[in-house]
């Protein structure tokens, strides 16, 4: 079995610590020499600002979000080439990067307090999903719409499959 | 409706669906023509989704479902094949990871009623098994009756 490249989208929250071990698991799973795990982390840029512009208190979480999620694929003997972005919006950064790095699946996270069913998340325009039955956030929305790849939504709760909707 | 007798008595494993249901099919290949074919001929109504348009001839010329080419995986795609209206969504691509987002897809956005996927990597299965997918995976499957064959009289 061949390899895999998978971008996590990281910034240490128990959602996106759960992606990246979802990835971790799928590259080892995979031909674990050939298999490369991305964490990002993507530093949203005010429009006010150049997009190269300094931030540095963010820039330095984002550098300490990288460094635990190296440590993690080490730990799990994958490869990992982790990246800090710059984007105005994390969803099109993702995208960008997952194009890019011609990455073949985004394993991204997913907070249970914006991923309730009943949608009570405001929807952004670009959202193709406005009948969703579970809301995802507009960064899943953006990625699960826009990737060049396969998407693996996770969940930071323990994972159960959902209720069947009644006949 | 299925006749008592004949219930009891066909040495046929199918039977006329007590009620009919509707099944979206994500890919056109041996076994999702073969179940979509089955399913139609059992009086189910199904859509099948395939890339290929190709990958139709795999369906006989009595298949009297939906076939819809585009990306399984797609939300839209899925709109368009019923999805949201399913009873029962198959992703049945040959990539698993391809599998399972159209299985989220289906079950998360689409809204489909139940969702199953084939993972073909039995650990890859498991792992997708814990994020909540319903899935079928050929190799443990196989084990299983293979090792009935080779070993029950």
């Amino acid at each position: 079995m061949a390899g895999i490249r998978a971008l996590v989208p990281y910034d240490a929250s128990p959602a996106a610590k759960r992606a990246l071990d979802v990835a971790l698991k799928l590259s080892s799973s995979s031909d674990r020499k050939h298999s490369v795990v991305h964490p990002a982390y993507v530093v949203e840029v005010d429009r006010a600002l150049p997009l190269d512009a300094l931030v540095p208190d963010i820039q330095a979480r984002g550098e300490e979000c990288l460094s635990e999620a190296e440590t993690e694929a080490a730990k799990a003997k994958v490869k990992c080439d982790s990246f800090l972005l710059q984007a105005r919006q994390a969803g099109p950064g993702i995208v960008e990067q997952a194009a890019e790095e011609q990455v073949d699946l985004v394993v991204i996270g997913v907070d249970s307090a914006t991923s309730v069913d009943g949608a009570n998340h405001a929807r952004t325009a670009h959202s193709r999903y406005s009948a969703a039955a579970i809301d995802l956030g507009p960064t899943a929305d953006y990625v699960i719409s826009h990737a060049p790849c396969e998407v693996i939504v996770v969940r930071d709760r323990a994972a159960r499959p959902g209720p069947e909707r009644p006949a | 409706m299925v006749g008592g007798e004949q219930a009891q008595d066909s040495p046929s494993p199918r039977q006329p669906p007590r009620d009919s249901m509707r099944f979206v099919i994500m890919g056109c290949g041996r076994l999702g023509s073969t179940l979509a074919a089955e399913l139609d001929a059992e009086g189910h109504d199904v859509a099948v989704i395939d890339e290929d348009p190709s990958a139709f001839a795999w369906l006989p010329d009595a298949f009297g479902g939906r076939t819809i080419v585009g990306r399984g995986e797609d939300a839209d795609v899925q709109r368009q094949a019923g999805a949201p209206a399913a009873d029962v969504f198959l992703a049945l691509a040959n990539g698993d990871n391809r599998n399972a987002m159209a299985a989220q897809v289906a079950r998360g956005i689409s809204g489909s009623k139940r969702v199953v996927a084939r993972i073909f990597d039995p650990e890859r299965a498991e792992i997708y098994r814990e994020l909540g997918i319903r899935v079928v995976n050929p190799t443990t499957a196989l084990d299983e009756l293979v090792r009935r064959a080779a070993f029950d009289q």
